[in-house]
């Protein structure tokens, strides 16, 4: 088991450093350089110039890149040209508040998709099975801010049940810092349960059909401990993939889902970079969030060693 | 070779990659024949329409604002409100719709123009084109979609042009890894080696000959990523990184209802809507693509059984006579159905009986589709539904099987009946220990312990012949060589010592060496254990070494049986003859039987 996990971290690594290299070289296209961005507008160019060579810009780009990349080691990414302060600083502070939402949603996803999915698979192409699928159908299609902006309308304006916007730190109290996440956290993991669902759906099916269910059947094993215990274990096995492929979406889609409530996470620092050209904060998240991509798709490597024995090592 | 021979050469595509390049002109027809897909069809053709001739069916100029009229619900001017510039809300979706095809187009066209002739070559080349490329998927794959057209919008500023040429690049992606995905599963196969062998250029054999079998997939990934540009351009125009502030894109309108809603609640319906509805279409039609080129799944019809008037000839032997009187298993006039088109019902089995003596060995033989299986499922309650078995009697011991509710049933499977299917491996779930699998019904049959009944089936794998028996329980299936598994199912099949084993083709799947040591051990436990065995096969030579008597099936129907010597002897049924007569003509002249 370790000797698994280790061998996948390893080869982790090499993605990590192209995923750095890439998000370095593409921001070195950005048109408005640092020393300019800074100066604004009315910068002469030898102004310029002059806080290039004292930012050390002016230094080749391999020593740049190894430099940014030793720093972002230890955990130093520099400083925002905009706001002066530690991008580091800002990301841990924004990042805890995405990955909360992001979890949260994929939490909701597993809870309601898989026994949507394994319910639906029971009553396959029953009036039951049909009502699910259609449910699935139209929530894969819904964008998730749309549902967001109807949630808000019935449970905030409408009940006035949950809060419409924006966040209360959990030192607020956590009944009030869970209530803030309760709407976001279903409108972005709707989507994902209904992906879940889908896949579970078929995934189930096919292992009710399975020759081994037969024999289970043929030897006496009651039905409800046959899809409890043999088909749901052996059905998760490819929906596994899809939760680790689904937690990584929830990142970005928590961007847009962040804006419809407010909330001050990673999108809305994203979003002000953007508008700002503010490239060191811009790079750090591209690879923070790929960092922790690769790391979901390690742990669904490695979930996969613990269900599945024949990737288990002795 | 021509092309022609080239294409006959092809071989049926199998597995994952099913779709296969099938032109035949029951394509469309197959298409239009599912509802889902004809309105999938009809909404996109539609919202074509309104996106080209949007300036003349547009009821309003999308951008004319008019303060009196903010924020309107629905109304006879403004059939679907206003906006809170008291802007026409159809107008702009309509307009809306235009922008969205445009990003679907500026996203899948260069996406398809760059990541299929890249995936088709990289694939065809392999080594390191193959490794580089697919190194840089990875990485591409690590970055999500959004994410990535948020750097490229800071880089190269925003506008939709630049979003959806960073989602283009993400779907190149797509396109990349299953283009490449389709050659690796072509390559190998003959028709792509016949035109090596004959010379033609790489471009031609990967444009001209391997191409068409992608074209499915590309089709269904195609209609999917549709769906996906939809979204993502609704979304960065959401966020204010797609269209230019103020013109009409779903997107844009639903960040007006974010700000608006509590005064408008409508809103967001018009353009929530249509993104929905488009990205739904777009999914069904590429679920329609998909059951369509799939040719393979069309399910086909079993062919309904000829009216054969002969009774099944009897012989009249004395063991015949033993097994009517004193049988452990007996079939009176068995019959199962399907239902059919039309509500009619379609027998598959048909009006069948045998009986099965204590001790014996009774041999089912048939060609598949006999309906020698069914005749199993049928004893085991199992017809797959919505078969059912629809007159008959089937007498376990005395007792009656037909018509028995599921939870007694149960209790019969696994304790009286015992059944060994035709492949182990699939007949056992991979990731759970063999042990746990094979005490499954015995715990409940007799409401011992885990701990006893382990005990139990370590007995019975030694007694099968599995060496080191205790320990091999915690072993999982792949630890097991198909021969050894065989033995544990076979073990499992008897560890509550039922009076009967169905033994439903179990030496099909295994080595011809393993399957006369199977055979062997099945005699030896009959012997041991006194069980009567029901064997299904279709392999003469297999009745002939180990079955005390013999019924043969065809299309549904038992229409001959008796004592093995007196079957292979002197065959009554025409059929009969003409089944032994093609075992000769493989084999040889038949051994007599034991």
């Amino acid at each position: 088991m370790w000797k698994l996990t280790f061998a996948r971290t390893v080869a982790a690594i090499p993605v990590i450093v192209l995923v750095a290299l890439v998000a370095f070289i593409l921001f070195r296209f950005v048109p408005v350089q640092a020393p300019a961005a800074i100066l604004g507008d009315g910068a002469t160019p030898e102004a310029v110039a002059r806080l290039t060579a004292e930012m050390g810009l002016d230094r080749p780009a391999p020593v740049l890149f190894f430099e940014w990349v030793g720093n972002a080691l230890r955990g130093d990414f520099g400083r925002s040209y905009v706001t002066g302060l530690e991008v580091s600083a800002e990301i841990a502070h924004r990042m805890p508040i995405t990955l909360t939402l992001a979890l949260g949603g994929i939490f909701i996803a597993v809870l309601l998709g898989v026994p949507t999915g394994v319910i639906a698979a029971l009553n396959r192409n029953s009036f039951i099975d049909r009502a699910l699928t259609g449910i699935v159908s139209v929530l894969l299609a819904m964008p998730g801010f749309w549902l967001a902006l109807l949630l808000v309308l019935f449970f905030a304006v409408q009940m006035r049940w949950l809060p419409a916007a924006g966040y209360t730190p959990p030192s607020a109290g956590i009944w009030p810092w869970i209530r803030g996440f309760i709407l976001p956290c279903l409108a972005l993991g709707l989507g994902a349960t209904a992906n879940i669902a889908r896949h579970t759906r078929s995934s189930m099916l096919a292992q009710l059909d399975s020759q081994y269910a037969r024999a289970l059947t043929a030897r006496g094993c009651p039905r409800g401990r046959l899809v409890m215990r043999y088909c749901l274990k052996n059905a998760m096995m490819p929906v596994l993939a899809i939760i680790g492929m689904l937690t990584a979406l929830m990142l970005s889609g928590s961007f847009v889902i962040e804006k419809v409530f407010s909330v001050p996470g990673l999108g809305s620092l994203i979003l002000d970079s953007i508008n700002r050209g503010d490239t060191p904060v811009l790079q750090a998240v591209v690879v923070v969030v790929a960092v922790f991509i690769i790391a979901v798709n390690l742990i669904v490597d490695i979930g996969y060693g613990l269900l599945d024995p024949k990737v288990r090592p002795e | 070779m021509s092309d022609q021979a080239a294409n006959a050469l092809e071989a049926p595509l199998e597995a994952a990659l099913t779709q296969t390049s099938d032109r035949r002109p029951g394509f469309l027809a197959r298409l239009l024949s599912q509802p889902s897909t004809v309105f999938a069809l009809c909404w996109v053709i539609l919202l074509v329409i309104v996106a080209l001739f949007a300036s003349y069916l547009a009821p309003h100029d999308p951008n004319a604002s008019s303060v009196m009229r903010r924020l309107q619900g629905f109304s006879s001017n403004n059939w679907l409100g206003t906006d809170d510039l008291g802007r026409d809300l159809l107008s702009r979706a309509m307009w809306g719709g235009r922008v969205a095809l445009h990003a679907v187009a500026m996203a899948v066209g260069p996406a398809l123009l760059v990541g299929v002739p890249i995936g088709l070559f990289v694939a065809y080349r392999g080594g390191w084109w193959d490794r580089i490329v697919m190194r840089l998927v990875e990485v591409e794959q690590a970055i999500p979609m959004l994410l990535f057209a948020f750097t490229f919008i800071a880089i190269f500023g925003r506008g939709l042009t630049n979003a959806m040429l960073a989602v283009s690049l993400g779907f190149a992606m797509s396109y990349l890894r299953l283009t490449r995905a389709v050659v690796l599963a072509e390559r190998p196969k003959a028709y792509v080696q016949a035109a090596e062998i004959q010379g033609y250029s790489v471009p031609r054999i990967l444009f001209r000959h391997i191409l068409p079998n992608a074209i499915g997939p590309i089709a269904v990934q195609t209609s999917i990523l549709a769906g996906v540009a939809i979204l993502l351009e609704a979304m960065l125009s959401f966020l204010g990184l797609g269209v230019a502030t103020g013109s009409p894109s779903w997107g844009a309108m639903l960040d007006d209802a974010r700000r608006f809603q509590i005064q408008q609640p409508l809103l967001s319906l018009v353009p929530g809507a249509a993104i929905t509805i488009t990205v739904l279409a777009f999914n069904l039609l590429g679920d329609g693509f998909r059951d369509a080129f799939n040719s393979d799944l069309v399910i086909s019809r079993r062919k309904k059984p000829e009216p054969v008037a002969a009774e099944p000839v009897v012989a009249d032997s004395p063991a015949a006579a033993e097994a009517q009187s004193n049988s452990v298993l007996r079939l009176s006039h068995v019959s199962v159905e399907f239902p059919s088109h039309g509500g009619a019902y379609q027998k598959v089995v048909s009006d069948v009986s045998f009986a099965i003596a204590p001790g014996e060995i009774y041999g089912l033989v048939g060609e598949s589709g006999s309906g020698k299986s069914m005749t199993t499922a049928a004893i085991l309650g199992q017809a797959p539904r919505p078969g059912r078995v629809s007159s008959g009697s089937i007498l376990l011991d005395g007792k009656e099987l037909v018509g028995l509710p599921e939870r007694q049933m149960r209790a019969i499977r696994g304790r009286d009946i015992g059944t060994v299917f035709q492949d182990p491996m699939m007949a056992l779930s991979p990731v759970h220990k063999i042990g746990d699998q094979m005490i499954e019904g015995l715990v409940r049959h007799e409401g011992i312990s885990r701990k006893q009944a382990l005990e139990r089936a370590a007995e019975l794998l030694d007694l099968v012949g599995v060496i080191d028996a205790r320990n091999r329980l915690n072993d999982y299936p792949h630890q097991f060589s198909g021969g050894m598994a065989q033995r544990a199912m076979i073990a499992a099949a008897l560890i509550c010592r039922p009076k009967l084993l169905i033994a439903d083709e179990p030496t099909t799947a295994l080595d011809v060496t393993v399957q006369k040591q199977v055979l062997d051990l099945m005699l030896r436990l009959r012997e041991t254990l006194g069980m009567s065995i029901l064997f299904i096969t279709h392999d003469l030579a297999v009745v002939a070494q180990l079955c005390d008597r013999v019924g043969v099936m065809k299309l549904g129907e038992l229409v001959e049986e008796g004592t093995t010597s007196a079957l292979f002897a002197d065959p009554k049924h025409a059929y009969t003859r003409q089944l032994l007569h093609a075992r000769e003509m493989l084999d040889g002249p038949m051994g007599t039987a034991r």
